[in-house]
């Protein structure tokens, strides 16, 4: 959380000469950040960041405590000035005088509770100087009555409520856990149905009157009427006002405050000073015991720690006197056995610092990182190899970027309605149980239905979206995490042989040979990409090792159709983990041949629908003095394939090719049904 | 004899003249002089006339040869010096190939890994969805701490397990820290993770699924110093030799003690201006591997340190580049008008 925190009320419990840029930059360094000053008429406003563990901070008062232990470090004398508020003795009334009121909290959720009644004159607008601070500070000033409770909480640091004593007519305060559905209406006229999870206090007749810790309601808040005021200060457990606050989106300053846990100690504190502000600037006077009930007191742990576990951690050497006075300085007390230090934190920091890496961080921080010097690890370099998936991904992806493809990253979060779109089933995917919105209920199980998706809303940019993405889905498992498997999408406009062929390249750039063609024929030989995206005459799958390493297709036309998406489309779609088993990057080496080649064109005729893959294969089965079969021309049912011809000991004669054509002829028509053109 | 030598002159010497480029009086020698050429088939003739005459007709076969290889040759040359006529547009723009484009979270990927493995860490990549356990209850996370609320995790409707807890998606790399501890048995550790992280935060400058580096080291004697070293040492090399750090105390369960690592704006060099806050740019989230998590991971934290970061990959890029992408969802929406700039 941010606060804000003014110069001019700073130094009301800070002296000092450090200049306000002074005051940020030594504070960023070694204590809470604060991100930027803002000049206001004559007064400077310094807007500071509060971490989570240092509510002790979140306060006038605890910033000017945490700067006298650090500007002296950096030379700028420093001192904290003596807090305000009245003794509690001075308070007491007579008891014959007491106006009745009762406090109870029978399951003892809070830690502490205090409160008094006091009369008060009519509300009235607050005195300028506080309305000028509590303004500056980021919250309005409504009147004085009100006022002082936020007063009270920005100075100190503990949150507060005032009530009207008479709007309480029974006088009595239980505090308890709210009934599911129990209806509250806030200070701000808003209505709530509560949780049982969630605290109130009941005036004991079933009515709620407050939101303890979080917000007043409105049947209990001080008005122009009011007379007599209850002045309440509880302790709350932090982790139930976080759940409320956030449960009903009720995000004020007392919340963030209470949720951090402040010390109850402060409790105190802050009571007696929210008094003195009362008698000040409301003619406030104690009508009532002052009630404390403290069933959980604060105790600091006290740490035994040594001088050299501290210096360990730091990196440097520290003199003993040197870290006790750190120590000391932020209101630790230490006790020096014969070797170890015992340290006991102040209340205010109780549950912040507990073990002995703590002790180090707070030496360390008041030292000054800045002063610390920077070196790299000296020590040995572990010798563990660099998982073979990434080096292949990251040639993938560059090869397919200087072959014109522009990657893509699209949400591992998918929409039922993009799930329907792409014709599965939503059942087939994890569910999110908390998405912030439909278009991210579930977990990818295929990269498709989202680069359909992309393809859609990109087509009107480019004729031939070459895009790819290579990415984790996910594949549920009973009683386990899903499996993650790394994907390869890739799309393509052109024509099916283009993607193949890039597919077919990119394959052998990552070292994978010998794979075999396979014309997918039922839904088992589409383990994990779904038979009905594919066109079912155009689609190829790519096997080696009785492993499926990728389809290449036209996608089908009427999930196209449901995408709407205008052209024909080609993807390919590689399992990216299948192609790390696989990969073998070895080169081998073959001599140069010393004998020349023989190449020649061969044009051949077959009947429609003739696969030409297994064709060229049984070519290449023919004779070893195959080397090479390309495609060099195609047309309707006609194909001109150019042979190369050579035998690595021998010049070949026109007899030994004329041997090994006729017999590539003679397969071929038997085999084939083929026809031959001269 | 003679005369079909002096016609085949002749006729090659016409032929020449005509011929406009290197490579058609190329194709005329090898026509005269190859193998089976005209000239060289003549010449075998030279066995079939009477012995006599062979001496005469030799020379003036001779003769012919280094005329024509002459002329040939003069031919070669005109060619070429013609060819320094012919007008070309330069200006023009040329055919270049197609390219692609890798999107900027991977191409900060491949800078941030390679910076790294220099000094030794090595890449490793966990579960993205994950069990609570990992996520966060041996990242010293208690099971109320508030990350673990519903508006700060995402869950996967899935039944708990007794001892791993719910399933989430993983909000941080930090995931992974006690997966390495338990892979690598025991110390010395440098590990770098790089993975996708989901939080439920989808505005203007939060995308529900972002990426984020994890670096994890742990070793005998490790310290706050070479954590600063190491933020030092990446600082210069991605962002450049006159950038400076600083750390500043901060507070994760995590770490003890913790920071927040910054380092100087490079667009104001530290003046002070609309990328930073006020010279300063916070580039991450570091600090010493807190016990409690090393004990998670079965390392005796008496005996072993260890420092951590963690830091958003979009961030970095942008900061590096001086980019004010002003919607950060931009980056997942995929449009190539977008992507293309890259």
């Amino acid at each position: 959380m941010n606060i804000l925190v003014t110069d001019s009320w700073l130094r009301e419990y800070l002296e000092t000469d450090a200049t306000p840029q002074q005051l940020k930059d030594c504070l960023s360094l070694c204590g809470p950040s604060v991100e930027r000053i803002n000049k206001v008429n004559n007064d400077y406003i310094y807007e500071i960041e509060i971490t989570s563990n240092r509510a002790d901070c979140a306060s006038v008062y605890g910033i000017a405590r945490e700067a006298v232990a650090i500007l002296p470090r950096f030379g700028i004398k420093a001192a904290l000035k003596q807090l305000k508020g009245g003794r509690m003795e001075s308070f007491r009334v007579k008891e014959s005088n007491h106006l009745p009121m009762e406090v109870s909290d029978p399951e003892i959720i809070c830690n502490r509770i205090m409160g008094v009644v006091m009369e008060v004159d009519f509300m009235k607008p607050s005195p300028a100087y506080i309305k000028d601070r509590i303004e500056k500070s980021g919250i309005r000033s409504l009147n004085n009555l009100v006022d002082i409770t936020n007063y009270v909480m920005l100075e100190l640091g503990h949150p507060s409520h005032v009530f009207d004593y008479d709007r309480i007519k029974t006088h009595k305060f239980l505090i308890r856990f709210a009934k599911k559905n129990e209806p509250i209406e806030t200070l701000d006229n808003k209505k709530y149905l509560l949780n049982s999870e969630d605290v109130i206090i009941d005036d004991g007749t079933g009515r709620v009157i407050d939101l303890p810790g979080i917000m007043g309601t409105e049947n209990s808040v001080v008005n122009k009427n009011t007379r007599r005021i209850f002045f309440f200060i509880e302790s709350n457990n932090p982790v139930l006002i976080r759940k409320t606050s956030m449960r009903y989106g009720i995000r004020t300053m007392a919340a963030t405050i209470n949720e951090k846990h402040p010390d109850s100690e402060l409790v105190k504190t802050a009571l007696l000073r929210g008094i003195e502000l009362y008698q000040e600037l409301a003619g406030g006077k104690v009508a009532g015991e002052l009630i404390d009930i403290y069933p959980r007191k604060s105790k600091p742990t006290t740490i035994k720690t040594t001088i050299e576990f501290i210096n360990d951690r730091l990196g440097i050497v520290l003199k003993k006197s040197e870290i006790v006075s750190i120590l000391e300085s932020l209101s630790f007390h230490i006790s020096e056995q014969n070797t170890s230090l015992e340290i006991t934190p102040p209340t205010f920091r109780q549950f912040d610092v507990t073990i002995p890496e703590d002790i180090a961080e707070e030496v360390a921080r008041i030292y000054g990182y800045h002063n610390l010097p920077s070196k790299l690890m000296s020590g040995e370099i572990p010798v563990t190899n660099r998982p073979k998936i990434l080096d292949i991904e990251e040639k993938i992806k560059q090869i397919l970027k200087y072959w014109g493809h522009t990657e893509v990253y699209n949400y591992s979060f998918i929409s039922g309605e993009l799930i329907a779109k792409a014709n599965l089933k939503t059942s087939a995917h994890l569910k999110v149980a908390n998405p912030l919105t439909s278009d991210i209920e579930y977990m990818r199980i295929s990269l498709i239905p989202s680069m359909l998706d992309t393809v859609a809303r990109n087509q009107f940019y480019s004729d031939n979206l070459q895009l790819f993405e290579l990415a984790n889905v996910y594949l549920p498992k009973k009683n386990d995490l899903p499996d993650e498997v790394p994907i390869l999408a890739l799309s393509n406009q052109n024509n099916f042989y283009k993607i193949k062929g890039f597919v077919e390249l990119l394959l052998k750039e990552v070292g994978i040979a010998g794979v075999k063609e396979n014309i997918p024929s039922n839904q088992n030989d589409f383990a994990g990409t779904w038979s009905h995206f594919w066109h079912p005459k155009q689609t190829v799958s790519l096997v080696k090792s009785g492993k499926i390493i990728a389809y290449i297709g036209k996608i089908h036309p009427a999930i196209s159709q449901n995408f709407q998406i205008k052209n024909a489309l080609y993807l390919a779609v590689l399992n990216v983990e299948i192609l790390v088993d696989l990969s073998n990057p070895a080169k081998s080496y073959i001599p140069i041949p010393l004998y020349p080649a023989v190449i020649e064109d061969l044009t051949i005729q077959y009947p429609p629908k003739t696969y030409i893959g297994p064709l060229i294969s049984e070519i290449y089965k023919i004779n070893k003095i195959v080397k090479k079969v390309e495609m060099v021309d195609h047309y309707h049912n006609s194909t001109t394939l150019r042979i190369t011809y050579q035998d690595e000991k021998k010049n070949l004669k026109s007899e030994d090719v004329k041997n090994v054509r006729d017999k590539i002829l003679q397969t071929l028509t038997s085999k084939y049904k083929i026809t031959f053109k001269q | 004899m003679e005369k079909e030598l002096n016609e085949l002159e002749n006729m090659s010497l016409v032929e020449l003249a005509k011929l406009k480029s290197d490579k058609d009086v190329n194709a005329l020698y090898l026509k005269l002089f190859g193998q089976n050429g005209n000239f060289t088939k003549l010449l075998k003739k030279l066995k079939e006339i009477p012995q006599s005459e062979r001496p005469i007709i030799g020379i003036l076969a001779n003769k012919i040869k280094k005329n024509l290889e002459e002329k040939i040759s003069k031919q070669k040359k005109l060619v070429a010096n013609n060819q320094l006529s012919d007008w070309l547009d330069v200006t023009a723009p040329g055919t270049p190939p197609k390219l692609g484009h890798l999107h900027i979270v991977s191409q900060t990927i491949s800078e941030v890994t390679r910076i790294f493995e220099r000094i030794g860490f090595t890449r490793r990549r966990y579960p993205e969805i994950e069990w609570e356990w990992y996520s966060f209850d041996s990242l010293n996370m208690p099971v109320n701490h508030p990350a673990r609320d519903d508006f700060e995790t995402f869950f996967i409707d899935l039944p708990p397990n007794l001892k791993m807890g719910k399933v989430v998606l993983s909000p941080h790399t930090s995931s992974g820290q006690v997966r390495e501890m338990e892979r690598a048995g025991k110390p010395p550790i440098r590990m770098i993770n790089i993975a996708k992280c989901y939080r439920p935060n989808w505005d203007i400058s939060h995308t529900p699924m972002f990426h984020q580096f994890e670096g994890l080291v742990i070793d005998k004697g490790i310290n706050i110093t070479h954590l600063k070293g190491t933020f030092e040492y990446f600082a210069k090399e991605f962002f450049g030799k006159d950038r400076k750090i600083r750390l500043r105390p901060f507070h994760f369960q995590f770490t003890e003690p913790s920071f927040e690592v910054d380092i100087t704006c490079g667009f104001c060099k530290g003046r002070g201006c609309r990328l930073c806050k006020e010279g300063w740019m916070e580039l991450c989230g570091s600090g010493m591997v807190h016990p409690n998590v090393l004990k998670a991971g079965k390392i005796d934290p008496m005996k072993y340190t260890g420092y951590a970061f963690g830091w958003g990959v979009e961030r970095t890029y942008m900061m590096k580049q001086g980019l004010k992408i002003d919607d950060l969802r931009l980056l997942y929406s995929n449009d190539i008008r977008f992507l293309e700039q890259f």
